[in-house]
Order: C-alpha cells, then sequence, then structure tokens
C-alpha cells in the first residue's frame, strides 16, 4: 500500500482518491457534476402522445423524415411532423426496430423477430410475420431481445439477453441461461435462416451497425463484465460471460463448472473499449454512427452511445491498431430528461434520443420519453479524436489552440485495469498516476503528440482541464478513457 | 389515432434548473433563496398568506390538498421541473405555457409567490434528495459493505426506493434522504413481511422497532431517514425482497403515502387494463395461467382466447374482458398480466395439433379476423373464429396446402362446462379426425 501513496502523490488526482481493501485500490468513481455540452448543441424535447406509455427502446427515421417508435409496452408509433400514429400494437415487450429497405419494419420483442406489414396503406400494420423465433425465451423479464441491424451482407444481426432470477437457469454468476441459445448474438440470413454468432453476452442492451456494415455492441456491466463494454461483433467469438458457453460445441455445465476465470480469460474477446462506470457510462445503450457529413458538427463518421443509468450521450473514438480496433470513449453531453437507451441520426443530421427509466433507475426523472440533440452551427472546443502513436497519443480537437496553454504541466493522466470475474462488477484495479513527458503542438494548430508511458491492459484516462482553445474556452468535457489493448508495433 | 405533437426547444441552462438533484450542482442546493423560502416554510404568516394565494391561483389544477389534478402532485416526491424552492420559484414565475400553466410572475408579487412556494414546502411529504448504494455480498452471511463492493450508487430523482435495483444473489441495499412527515405523530411502516437484517436510522440514530411488525416511530416534519436493507440467505420470492414502504398515521390505520416503488404501485392500485372495447385486440405477455408464446385476441363480445405459437394450439378460453396487463408492464415487468374474466380453457386442456415439433408459425393477418397461419403435421393452415360471443366462439380451419392429402388430427378438451362440436369429420374419444377433402373445418365451443 505504501508504494502506491507515492505514486498517487505524484498527481493532483490524489485528492480524489480513496483507498479500498487489501490488493485492490479502489475509488469511488462519481459522475461528473456539472452540466456538459458541446458549444451549439442543445437538447429538444418531443412531446409523446397523451396517455402513452412511450418507453421508447426502438427507433429508426425513415427516408421521408418519419421516426418510427416501438416502446416497452408493445406498441409502434409514427411521429410524422408533428403527428403521431400508432402503427402497431400488442408485442412483447420491444426492444429494437429497423426500418428495412423495402418500408417494412422490423421489431425484436421477446419471443420473436417480427416484420410489420400495412397491406392497404392505411398507416397501420396489418400483417406481423414471423421472420424468426428460433431461441428459446422463458417468460423471465431480462430475456430481451435486441436488434437487429443488418451487416454489409444484408444479414439481420441481433443479441438474446441472459435471464435473471430464473430458479431453473444454469449460472456462474448473477445472470443465468436456460438455453435456447441466451447470451449469444443471431444472424437471420436476408433468406430467413436462424444461426447462432456469436456467444459471451450477458446484457448486450446495444447493437449497432457502421455505415460499411461492421456490427458493434455493447453490454452491460456485471458478472463477468467488469465494466461496461462496447465490442466489435465476430462471427464464432466469445465475448466474456461464460454461462453461454454450455451450448457451444466443446463445453459442457460439468466442464464450465470445473473452469477457472483464467481460463475464460484466455479465450476471451477484448472489448474494443472498456466505459468506466459511472464516470461515463452504467447502462449502456446502441452505438449510432453520425452519418450526417457535417450537418451535426465536426464529429461526423464517430459513434454515439446513450447510457440509460446516466442519463447521458458519450462518445466512442474508435482506433485501428494492428489491425485491431481499439478506442476511447469520452462523455458528450448529459441531462437528458430520463435513461437514453436507444439513440439514431436521422437524415437531416438530428440525434434522436428514445428514453425509458422503468425498472432501472436513471438520473434523468421522467420515465420515458423522446429528446433529440441538435446543433446550431457553432463551433464547439471539444477533443475531437485520439490514436495511439508508438510513444503515446496524438490528440485532435475541433478548434486551434491556445499554444501557451499546450503546457506539459496542463496535462495529467491515470490508469488502471479491472478484475475479470463472476463477482458483479470490478473496482479499479492497480490505479495509479501515469506522468506525460512531452507535448507537441503540431502545425495544424489544433492536434497534439502526447508521450506517456504506455501499458497494455490498462485504460488510460487523459485529462486535458488545462487546455484553451484560441478564444480562451475550455472542453465542456476534459477526460477521455483509452483502452489500451495493443501497442503500436514499429513497423505499423 | 392522431394526436398533436407540441415540439419545445429546452435551452441547457433551464434544464440544468429542471432536472432536479441528480444533476444538479451544488451551488444550485445552496442557494440563498432557498434557504429564505424554507425559512419562510416554518413561519405561519407566510404560510397563511401563500394558502390564500395558492387557493385562488393554483387550487383549481393542483388541488387544493396539492394532491393534483390536471396539474401535477405538488406534495409527493416527483419534482420533473426541479425540487429546489427557488426552482419551483422560478417556475411559478414564468409558467408553463405549454402545459397551460401561466407566468404567475405577471399576476403577483414576488413576495406573495414566495408565500405561494414556502406554503406548497410546508406540505411537502414523502422523500428529497434520496440516493441508493447498492453492495454486492459473495457469501451467505456476508454483511460486509466497502468501496471494494460498493456496485451501483445513484440518485433517485423520483424519490422513491427502489429495491429491484440489486442483480446479485445477495446484496445490501441503502438508501439515504430527507423524509418529509406529518406534522402529526406517525410511523415508517413495511406492508406484509419483515424482511431482516435491516437497520433504520433518523439523523443519524438507529431507531428500533416498536413491535415484532415492521413498524418505526417517525419524528415529525423534516428529518434525516438511512434504510439499509441486506438480503445475505436465500430468499424464494421476489416480492420479499421488493419492500412496500410507508407512511401511515400513528394508528397504523391509513397509510398516507408511499416511500418505495412497490408501496407506490400499491397505493395506487395500478391496473392497466387491455379491452376490446369497440374492436379486436391481440396481445403477446406473460399472462399467469397461459404457457410462454401464447397470443391473446379479445372480442368486444366478451370472450377470448389464445394461440400457441410453439404448438399451434389453443391454449387458452376465457368470458370476460381480455387483459390486466399491470403486473406485466410496471417496473421491471417480472410479473404475469391477468385475464380478466373466467376461464373456459386452460393449462392440459389445450386442444390442437400436440405434437409441437410439428408447429410450424408463420404470420397473423390482424385485417381479417384475426388469423393466424401456420403450419401443423405437413398441412398449412389459416386458423379465423367466427360466431362469438360471450357464451362461446368457433374456430375455422381453412387448409391451404395439404401436399399429402392428410387428415386433420386434433385433440380436444375434455371439458364438463362446453359443448363441442364441428361441421366435418368425426369426434371420437376427444379426438377429432376431418378427411383430407375437407377444404376447412370447424370447431364449436359453446357453453353448455
Amino acid at each position: 500500500m505504501k508504494n502506491i501513496v507515492t505514486v498517487i502523490r505524484l498527481s493532483a488526482l490524489a485528492s480524489a482518491f480513496t483507498f479500498g481493501g487489501a490488493g485492490l485500490f479502489a475509488a469511488p468513481v462519481e459522475a461528473p457534476k456539472h452540466i456538459y455540452r458541446p458549444d451549439g448543441y442543445s437538447i429538444v424535447t418531443i412531446d409523446t402522445p397523451k396517455d402513452v406509455r412511450l418507453h421508447a427502446t426502438g427507433l429508426d427515421a425513415g427516408p421521408n423524415g418519419q421516426i418510427m417508435v416501438a416502446t416497452r409496452f408493445g406498441e409502434v408509433w409514427q411521429l410524422v411532423g408533428n403527428t403521431w400514429k400508432r402503427f402497431a400494437e400488442g408485442l412483447h415487450e420491444p426492444t429494437g426496430l429497423l426500418i428495412d429497405d423495402d418500408g417494412s419494419i422490423l421489431v425484436a420483442h421477446k419471443p420473436e423477430l417480427t416484420r410489420l406489414i400495412d397491406t392497404n396503406d392505411d398507416g397501420i400494420a396489418d400483417e406481423y410475420i414471423n421472420v424468426a423465433d428460433d431461441w428459446k425465451f422463458h417468460d423471465n423479464y431480462h430475456e430481451y431481445t435486441f436488434g437487429p441491424v443488418k451487416n454489409a451482407q444484408g444479414d439481420y444481426i441481433g443479441t438474446l439477453n441472459l435471464s435473471h432470477g430464473d430458479p431453473g437457469a444454469f449460472k456462474l454468476g448473477a445472470m443465468g441461461s436456460s438455453g435456447g441459445y441466451r447470451g449469444f448474438a443471431y444472424k437471420v440470413s436476408k433468406d430467413g435462416e436462424f444461426s447462432p454468432y456469436a456467444w459471451g453476452l450477458r446484457s448486450p442492451a446495444g447493437i449497432g451497425s457502421s455505415p460499411t456494415g461492421e456490427v458493434f455492441f455493447t453490454d452491460n456491466q456485471g458478472d463477468w463484465v467488469p465494466t461496461s463494454t462496447i465490442h466489435f461483433l465476430q462471427e464464432g467469438r466469445f465475448y466474456g460471460h461464460p454461462v453461454s458457453l454450455h451450448e457451444v460445441p466443446g463445453f459442457s455445465k460439468a466442464k464450465l463448472n470445473n473452469m477457472s476465470a483464467s481460463d475464460f480469460d484466455a479465450i476471451r474477446e477484448k472489448p474494443v473499449a472498456y466505459i468506466p462506470h459511472v464516470e461515463v457510462g452504467n447502462s449502456p445503450g446502441n452505438p449510432a454512427w453520425d452519418i450526417s457529413k457535417g450537418r451535426f458538427g465536426p464529429f461526423a463518421g464517430q459513434i454515439f452511445v446513450g447510457d440509460q443509468t446516466q442519463s447521458n450521450i458519450f462518445r466512442v473514438l474508435l482506433d485501428r491498431v494492428n489491425g485491431q480496433y481499439q478506442g476511447a470513449v469520452i462523455n458528450f453531453m448529459n441531462g437528458f430528461q430520463s435513461g437514453n437507451i436507444r439513440n439514431m441520426f436521422d437524415q437531416q443530421g438530428q440525434l434522436w434520443v428514445g428514453q425509458t427509466a422503468r425498472g432501472w433507475e436513471a438520473a434523468g426523472p421522467k420515465l420515458f420519453g423522446l429528446q433529440k440533440v441538435v446543433w446550431d452551427g457553432t463551433t464547439p472546443f471539444e477533443l475531437l479524436s485520439i490514436n495511439l502513436t508508438e510513444t503515446g497519443f496524438r490528440l485532435t480537437f475541433t478548434e486551434d489552440l491556445d499554444p501557451k496553454s499546450v503546457a506539459l504541466t496542463n496535462f495529467s493522466a491515470a490508469q488502471w485495469g479491472y478484475k475479470y470475474s463472476s463477482a458483479y462488477g470490478s473496482p479499479k484495479v492497480g490505479l495509479a498516476a501515469v506522468t506525460p513527458t512531452q507535448v507537441k503542438l503540431l502545425n495544424d494548430k489544433r492536434t497534439i503528440l502526447l508521450d506517456l508511458p504506455l501499458q497494455t491492459d490498462k485504460v488510460l484516462q487523459i485529462n486535458f482541464s488545462q487546455l484553451r482553445d484560441k478564444n480562451g474556452r475550455s472542453t465542456s468535457v476534459d477526460k477521455v478513457y483509452y483502452t489500451l489493448n495493443q501497442l503500436l508495433k514499429a513497423d505499423e | 389515432m392522431k394526436v398533436n405533437c407540441k415540439i419545445k426547444t429546452v435551452s441547457i441552462p433551464w434544464l440544468f434548473v429542471a432536472l432536479g438533484l441528480s444533476v444538479m450542482p451544488n451551488w444550485a442546493i445552496s442557494e440563498p433563496l432557498d434557504t429564505v423560502l424554507y425559512e419562510k416554510a416554518q413561519n405561519p404568516a407566510n404560510l397563511s398568506s401563500g394558502q390564500v394565494v395558492f387557493e385562488q391561483a393554483c387550487a383549481a389544477c393542483h388541488g387544493k390538498a396539492l394532491g393534483g389534478g390536471a396539474g401535477f402532485n405538488l406534495k409527493d416526491g416527483e419534482w420533473v421541473h426541479g425540487e429546489a424552492p427557488s426552482a419551483i420559484l422560478d417556475n411559478i414565475k414564468k409558467g408553463f405555457n405549454s402545459a397551460g400553466m401561466p407566468a404567475f410572475g405577471n399576476i403577483y408579487s414576488d413576495s406573495q409567490l414566495q408565500d405561494v412556494v414556502a406554503y406548497i414546502l410546508s406540505k411537502r411529504e414523502g422523500m428529497s434528495n434520496l440516493s441508493y448504494k447498492v453492495y454486492a455480498l459473495t457469501e451467505r452471511g456476508d454483511t460486509q459493505l466497502s468501496a471494494d463492493n460498493l456496485v451501483k450508487s445513484g440518485m433517485l430523482p423520483r424519490n422513491l426506493m427502489n429495491f429491484e435495483l440489486p442483480e446479485t444473489e445477495y446484496y445490501a441495499i441503502e438508501f439515504e434522504g430527507d423524509l418529509y412527515a406529518p406534522n402529526t405523530p406517525s410511523k415508517l411502516f413495511i406492508d406484509g413481511f419483515i424482511p431482516t437484517p435491516l437497520k433504520v436510522e433518523i439523523d443519524g440514530e438507529e431507531i428500533k422497532r416498536t413491535s415484532r411488525s415492521a413498524i418505526w416511530p417517525l419524528k415529525p416534519g423534516k428529518q434525516r431517514l438511512n434504510f439499509q436493507f441486506i438480503v445475505n440467505a436465500p430468499v424464494k420470492q421476489d416480492w420479499k425482497k421488493n419492500l412496500a414502504l410507508f407512511v401511515t398515521n400513528d394508528d397504523l390505520e391509513i397509510k398516507l403515502f408511499s416511500l418505495s416503488t412497490r408501496g407506490q404501485l400499491l397505493m395506487d392500485d395500478k391496473k392497466v387494463h387491455v379491452e376490446a372495447t369497440n374492436k379486436v385486440k391481440v396481445q403477446r405477455k406473460k399472462i399467469r395461467g397461459l404457457p410462454t408464446y401464447s397470443v391473446s385476441v379479445g372480442f368486444p363480445q366478451k370472450i377470448n382466447y389464445a394461440f400457441n405459437t410453439r404448438s399451434c394450439n389453443i391454449v387458452g378460453l376465457w368470458s370476460g374482458d381480455l387483459l390486466n396487463v399491470g403486473p406485466n408492464v410496471e417496473g421491471r415487468g417480472k410479473d404475469s398480466s391477468l385475464i380478466l374474466g373466467d376461464w373456459l380453457i386452460k393449462d392440459d386442456q389445450a386442444f390442437g395439433f400436440l405434437a409441437e415439433s410439428d408447429c410450424n408459425y408463420q404470420k397473423l393477418v390482424k385485417s381479417d379476423g384475426p388469423s393466424f397461419f401456420f403450419s401443423a403435421t405437413g398441412i398449412d393452415y389459416r386458423l379465423t373464429t367466427k360466431e362469438e360471443s360471450a357464451s362461446g366462439i368457433t374456430f375455422v380451419y381453412q387448409v391451404l396446402n395439404n401436399p399429402n392429402k392428410q387428415a386433420s388430427k386434433l385433440a380436444l378438451p375434455s371439458n364438463t362446462q362446453l359443448a363441442i362440436s364441428t361441421s366435418a369429420g368425426q369426434i371420437t374419444d376427444n379426438a377429432l379426425v376431418v378427411a383430407p377433402e375437407h377444404q376447412t373445418f370447424t370447431i364449436r365451443l359453446a357453453k353448455k
């Protein structure tokens, strides 16, 4: 413990940290206390239909600007202009919606992936077609079906939650599986053929497809998920929660009961980024890509994720290192009215946010709702991107920097790991300050090269609160969290 | 149904105030005006003045007893637009035009409106500034709470204790906040069950139960409440972990208000009825008495049935209204929806194609019937109904494709309440066999 104290004294962060139990160095983590939002961005609250429980857990925008919302109550609503119309009803707690290329609506609800078709053009769904129901649902409340999104091949990809409190379930922690591909990602081909796609998922409440059809998903902190994650989804991979392995060839419940956390650790995929608990998110929803080509400001092409508990939105800054995705998360906006479980960009460059707080508490006080984030054209001053270098990071900002503020003493950093186990989440392990060694402003006036010691399997937090732009502005969010799975190989 | 939608832009500084404690910075909580207003809430002269204005200007919408009406309840802990006294004053002054609340700052003086806020504060009941902490406990009997096993924490902006937040088998959950109790003697009460171990502290001092029941005496007015509940042994029933907390009057006869989400549900006696009032309704929900994968269909004629997409069978039939889905759409939705009428068929009386592996459910078409399309035992069917009445219903099986020219074979329920008849085929020992030349056949179920 003495060594840790010595390390911490190196940093101004020290005062914020307290000590945990032996062996672990636990800091009580807190969400930012202030309202953060980039200059030029504001929240617009959408009035929802009177007396309708619009817990918006499925969300998509059509080519004509219509917004389709699936609700936990089991309905699908359409918003055109300022007018709402109920399109479908009677579904079993949908948590995903996709407007397909032919205009039909795909809804993922607990027992089924259903295609809704309005055959007589009266604005109400007439046919509820069973696209897939090959998984098993056991009437457990936690057995959500998320998705679908389309990958580059045109397949539909979704995910299947584990159960909670199911007495008959196989468990290796808090969440369980009574079989039928719980904890799997699934694929439904264009021809309608269902297949299990990947496994090891816990509570993968958000799934998204990039503009090039690469699929990413988020998973919620809990057993075997030490802090929430965002993963790159690939076929046949294991993503860390071992319960679902009992349905994977080569494993059995007996075998799994005899395997250790280190056995599972050796075969699991690492996340693209860890999402530090509370500081950034507790219950991430889906990743949404800013496809607006600048109509939403300088963050074009980036990933935005809402968080149900924190009622915030954070960005994922993807990096590609040695051919593999890794990257960082950084808060974007908070102060939303309810729990942000879905977000989605429309063609006008507005970021729509579907919300629910039923059953799980949210920072925002409303039980449900729909809001959107709009940009007024003002150039914000925020971190735009972060990329690993051989000796540190390249940080690019959205505005020219005040060169005087680009001083080594104006940057601080800390790093930590997480303990992967059946325990419910993990405190920060090995938390220590990291001292930057060199900083350099590049000729573009907005990119910094920051050198500092690098260590793999750590989350590295960089604090740049003292940085100013040419107009003297500070950023609304001053910490970025980079998940350092790999160092850059010299020949990259 | 078309509903007009208004879109309002919320500027961030306003939202900042409106969202309440969870995002409110410290300086906002220590606003000097808040202190002034809290002081006025203790002053009878201010309260009397505030009551007069309240009853003139506010009572019509918010209720004379502040319990709500067209406007929000002003006594409880849910303050959508911010619960700081200064935020309440600001909102009264500016109003909410879109919600029909005028800007009272143009009508009354600042002093008068401060008295109104003082009056509202004096009527406050329930929790405020409520926070929670969830600790994961690893072993049976464990009571160790530390930063290492603190897995969730935060504010509860609706100011109701939510005991559903933990997800580990063993855990401790702790709530802390300001409790506004009546100025008359009152009690803290857990309804229905005495959970242990738990600990209650008021203003930093542990309070023991007054009897073998889960009852604790409260101080009058505002007090700091810390409530800790540990689950470190197996508890089979979920509801025993989801506590219903109330503040009652002194003799426990009247529940004055609830302090927990489950208590609030019980207070509200929430029923969410889905009824086929004017047209057929279809619902997929978890329903007590019906197997998973059941689709319920209700008719205005007060007859309802459930089709199961895994077995292609009719798994339920009941008279009366369709469903109370309330238990399935509140909280996390752990509980089952309930039928609103009387069972005619359920459980082992399901009828239809009993070989589940042969069932291939295809779609529901709502515009004509509704109709279920499926294949069973190699035959494609469309199933719909006719002659619906409170006393019976006729199921119509239309054979769409029968490539192997097979007979349709269905098992029928054995039920002394019902008369069962068919338009084609033979019923023998509760089994119906219909020859392949019949393109359509019916099964009529009617109360005897």
